[in-house]
């Protein structure tokens, strides 16, 4: 069904079709057309265009792979977040990148390729949690150059643990072991946090009903050096602007 | 593939038999984002996929609205 991107939109079907009335000037661009339109059904002009100098990157959801997740997920894609990030990275106009995170995890490949991709940009990034950044979602708030979290929100840190086809191998066994050890030393690169330190929040016992592992609200996120600051969008903003201007004035 | 989430992998790999939404994935003006069909020439945003916080601002395009295709023949 990609060839529904040749159809042309026209006006929104609820709205209704005032008919143009014959003899008047025919606006001269298509922009001006729309615009007229507007006014004239809903007697309101189009907001003025104001261009973004930077761009939000919101990853929300399951963090889907390589296997499209059954519909009921909410999914954050990496075909479109990619293209995105490499998007933002070479357009001039794009001065910065903020990333929202809210999000449960999900697939490990995908989440370290986000969290590699937005560590290796030249442009400043912020990250910022909001609601929760969990398991994986934690190599993809570190990677920023600075890191807020909201102050309700949480950061689960748990070990990888086993899904779907297993084969009863040690090999099984080493493979996780791997797979975890890439998640430990990414963030263990890219915060204050230090590897044992980490290591002992991923196995600690007794604080999750069904599983090992830590719950980090907001404070405790920035006193473990996961997170650099507790803070939400203004802070973040202007952090960024902040980051923005310095890079500018390293140019200069 | 590995999964690292919280969620439970029950939770995850469901499949819902109640009626699916057919979804579709469609990029107007630059903008990208996922429809619902409706009818042949009509669907429904769900949501907007952009980076760009200013795309989130366009009435037009608001998640619920519809838009409807025109066909063209070429």
């Amino acid at each position: 069904m990609s060839n529904l991107s040749d159809f042309r939109v026209r006006t929104p079907f609820h709205l209704p079709i005032t008919p143009r009335k014959r003899g008047k000037p025919k606006p001269t661009t298509q922009k001006d057309a729309a615009a007229l339109d507007t006014l004239k059904q809903l007697g309101q002009t189009q907001l003025p265009k104001y261009e973004s100098n930077i761009h939000c990157i919101t990853i929300i959801g399951q963090i889907e792979g390589h296997m499209v997740l059954p519909a009921q997920n909410k999914t954050t894609k990496y075909e479109h977040l990619i293209p995105q990030l490499v998007a933002a990275e070479q357009n001039p106009k794009v001065q910065g990148i903020l990333v929202v995170l809210n999000t449960v995890g999900g697939d490990v490949e995908a989440g370290l390729a986000l969290a590699e991709m937005i560590d290796s940009m030249h442009k400043p990034t912020v990250s910022l949690v909001l609601g929760g950044g969990h398991s994986i979602g934690v190599p993809i708030a570190v990677a920023t150059d600075y890191s807020f979290i909201a102050e309700t929100a949480t950061m689960t840190i748990h070990p990888i643990r086993l899904t779907g086809l297993v084969i009863g191998v040690p090999q099984t066994y080493e493979y996780l072991d791997k797979m975890q050890d890439r998640v430990i030393k990414f963030v263990v690169k890219h915060s204050k946090i230090e590897e044992q330190a980490f290591r002992e929040l991923m196995f600690s016992l007794g604080k999750l009903a069904r599983d090992i592992g830590t719950v980090l609200v907001g404070e405790d996120a920035v006193e473990k050096g996961l997170i650099d600051e507790v803070g939400g969008l203004g802070k973040a903003l202007s952090k960024l602007n902040e980051l923005i201007h310095m890079k500018s004035s390293d140019h200069n | 593939m590995v999964h690292y989430t919280l969620l439970p992998p029950e939770l995850i790999f469901f499949e819902q038999d109640e009626h699916d939404l057919q979804l579709r994935e469609i990029e107007i003006n630059g903008i990208k984002m996922i429809v619902e069909i409706v009818d042949f020439n009509l669907a429904r945003i769900i949501r907007v996929i952009s980076s760009d916080p200013q795309h989130f601002l366009n009435d037009d395009y608001k998640p619920g609205n519809y838009i409807s295709f025109e066909i063209k023949c070429v």
